[in-house]
Parts: C-alpha cells; sequence; structure tokens
C-alpha cells in the first residue's frame, strides 16, 4: 500500500471532539423514551376511539326506537293502502331518503319531516316510517 | 476523588451509582466513542445516536463488568456493536454545509489549496463509505483511533491474520477507488 493513502486516511480520518450536547442527551433518555412510549401508545387508542365513535355514529341512528304503538300498521294506512296486511317492502330504499328519516327522528327537536317532502310516490317512505315511527306528519 | 481515580475505581464507583464517575468516565471516552461512530456512520447525526445509545448502553451494564478486558476496549465493543448494527442506508458522510466551512476555517493554505483539500477529504470519506461495514470498521479503528492488529482483533472478536486481510482488502480498494486523485497530482502526492 501507498504511504499517500497512509497518509491521507490518518490525515481525513482523523479523531473528532464530541458535541457538549451529548452529555445532555445522556441525561435526557427516560424522559424522551417515556415520551416515545406515550406517543406509541397514541395512537392505537386514537384508531379504537375513532372507529367506536364510526361505528356508533352509523348503528345508533339505524336501530329502531322502541314504541309501543303498531308502527308497521300505522305506517301502511297513512300511506293510503287499503290492505295494511299486504306484502310490503317495508325497507329504507334509498340511502338519501333513509338518511332524511333518521336525521329527523333522532334530532333532539324531533324535527317534523313531511313524507310529501321526501316521497315521490305515495308507497315511498313507508319502510322508513316503519322504521322509524317518531316521524309527525 | 473520582477523578483522580484510577480506571477500577472509576467502574468501581459507577457500580455504586455515583453520578460523578459516570461523568468522569463519560469525559474519558466520549471522543473516542464519538470519533468511530462519526468516521463509521458519516453523518454527525447518526454518530450523536451511536454514541449515546453506546453510554447508555456502557452504564446499564458496567454492574456487570468484572473486568475480564480492559476497559476501553469493553467500549470499543460497545460502539462497534452498534454501528454495525446500524443497518441504515448511508448518506454521504459529512454534509456539504460542514465541507464548506472546513473550506473557510483552513486559514493555513489559500483559497485554491484549501478547496482542493476539501474536495480531496470528501472523495476519501466518500470511498471509506462505500467500503463494506466490516472492512469500513478496520479501517476507522486503524486511522481513526490508531490501534494496533492485536487490539483491533479483540474488538472486532477476530484473529490478527483476519484483521490483517481486511485491511489488506480495504486498502486496495480504496486505492483503486481513488486512483484518479493519484493521478491528477502527479503521483499522488497531494
Amino acid at each position: 500500500m501507498s504511504d499517500w493513502l497512509k497518509r491521507e486516511l490518518s490525515s481525513h480520518l482523523a479523531p473528532a471532539q464530541a458535541p457538549h450536547a451529548l452529555w445532555e442527551r445522556l441525561e435526557r433518555p427516560p424522559e424522551s423514551l417515556a415520551g416515545k412510549a406515550r406517543s406509541w401508545t397514541r395512537w392505537p387508542i386514537a384508531a379504537m376511539l375513532t372507529l367506536a365513535a364510526a361505528a356508533g355514529a352509523y348503528w345508533l341512528p339505524a336501530r329502531p326506537p322502541e314504541s309501543e304503538f303498531p308502527t308497521q300498521l300505522l305506517a301502511v294506512q297513512s300511506a293510503g293502502r287499503p290492505d295494511p296486511s299486504g306484502d310490503w317492502a317495508l325497507h329504507c330504499t334509498l340511502p338519501a331518503r333513509k338518511v332524511v328519516y333518521q336525521v329527523a327522528a333522532f334530532s333532539p327537536q324531533r324535527i317534523p319531516v313531511s313524507p310529501m317532502v321526501i316521497a315521490s310516490a305515495p308507497g315511498d317512505g313507508i319502510g322508513c316510517r316503519q322504521c322509524h315511527s317518531t316521524i309527525v306528519n | 476523588m473520582v477523578l483522580e481515580g484510577t480506571e477500577r475505581e472509576l467502574v468501581r464507583a459507577c457500580q455504586r451509582g455515583d453520578r460523578d464517575a459516570f461523568r468522569a468516565l463519560f469525559e474519558i471516552h466520549k471522543d473516542r466513542v464519538y470519533s468511530v461512530a462519526l468516521r463509521f456512520s458519516g453523518d454527525p447525526s447518526d454518530a450523536m445516536d451511536i454514541a449515546q445509545d453506546t453510554f447508555l448502553k456502557l452504564f446499564s451494564c458496567l454492574g456487570s463488568f468484572r473486568g475480564q478486558a480492559r476497559l476501553d476496549t469493553f467500549i470499543y465493543r460497545l460502539v462497534v456493536n452498534r454501528c454495525l448494527d446500524r443497518k441504515r442506508k448511508l448518506r454521504r458522510l459529512l454534509p456539504l454545509a460542514e465541507d464548506w466551512a472546513s473550506t473557510l476555517r483552513a486559514t493555513g493554505d489559500g483559497p485554491v489549496e484549501a478547496l482542493l483539500r476539501t474536495q480531496m477529504r470528501g472523495s476519501i470519506r466518500a470511498a471509506v463509505e462505500k467500503l463494506p461495514p466490516e472492512l469500513r470498521m478496520v479501517i476507522v479503528l486503524r486511522y481513526t483511533e490508531g490501534l494496533a492488529y492485536d487490539q483491533i482483533a479483540e474488538v472486532l472478536g477476530c484473529s490478527p491474520g483476519t484483521v490483517a486481510s481486511r485491511l489488506n482488502r480495504a486498502h486496495k480498494t480504496l486505492e483503486r477507488r481513488l486512483a484518479h486523485l493519484v493521478s491528477e497530482k502527479g503521483g499522488g502526492r497531494v
């Protein structure tokens, strides 16, 4: 090996002085490590809370409110059908209508929503009213 | 006083939890640890992380240190292991800003000479940076710390013959990669 390379390596790879901040970093690690640990635990907790909130927001309005009234019968009769015992597709058909019914049914003031606003045909919205019987016509 | 004690007394004081002893031990070995970390990683920020990890490990395992090896060898092993464990993709050895700052600090030469020296340093460090980790570590221990072959062998846990072989391979690789510097300077005497 050439002397030139030895000399250059010794010169350019010479020892360096450690920064003063190194000792300060050594004195801090327990706190920073604890902070890191806390920050890592925050993410799963936040994710779980978000998921729980999303699931709650989705499922709670869809749950039919408990009622002592024969809601299915009332809904069919209010739609003007002569035979309440007929075979009805009692479900919330269009998502937009369902959402309007849900909002009205579960808003704190129980905002009355006219079926005319939502239903363009006589049979529309029956399923929603059956599910969400607190709506006032 | 702890600072005036021998290495063994210092270690015993550390084992008793003496904070001053820890500080004294740190002051003795900080430049050594940081230099190896810096020359191996090539990045001051990485070197700080490696040095911090090394001292934390040292302080935590000093209780089990029974003096079966010299303390400096023990510390070299710690820093070498931390360097080799760090499988980070290597970047340039020193940031450009530091090169320019070094250029400005080089008061002994004119600006052209200083710039040439800076470029030379960059080329050499970049060539060292490209060496495989086991060859690079041998180069750092040899040229940064000035360790003898048997000391390097003790730190790396291999035979002196292996150290010689690695050094030889590293030298040949570096000579090949830096050949352009030799020819540019008319025989390589910069």
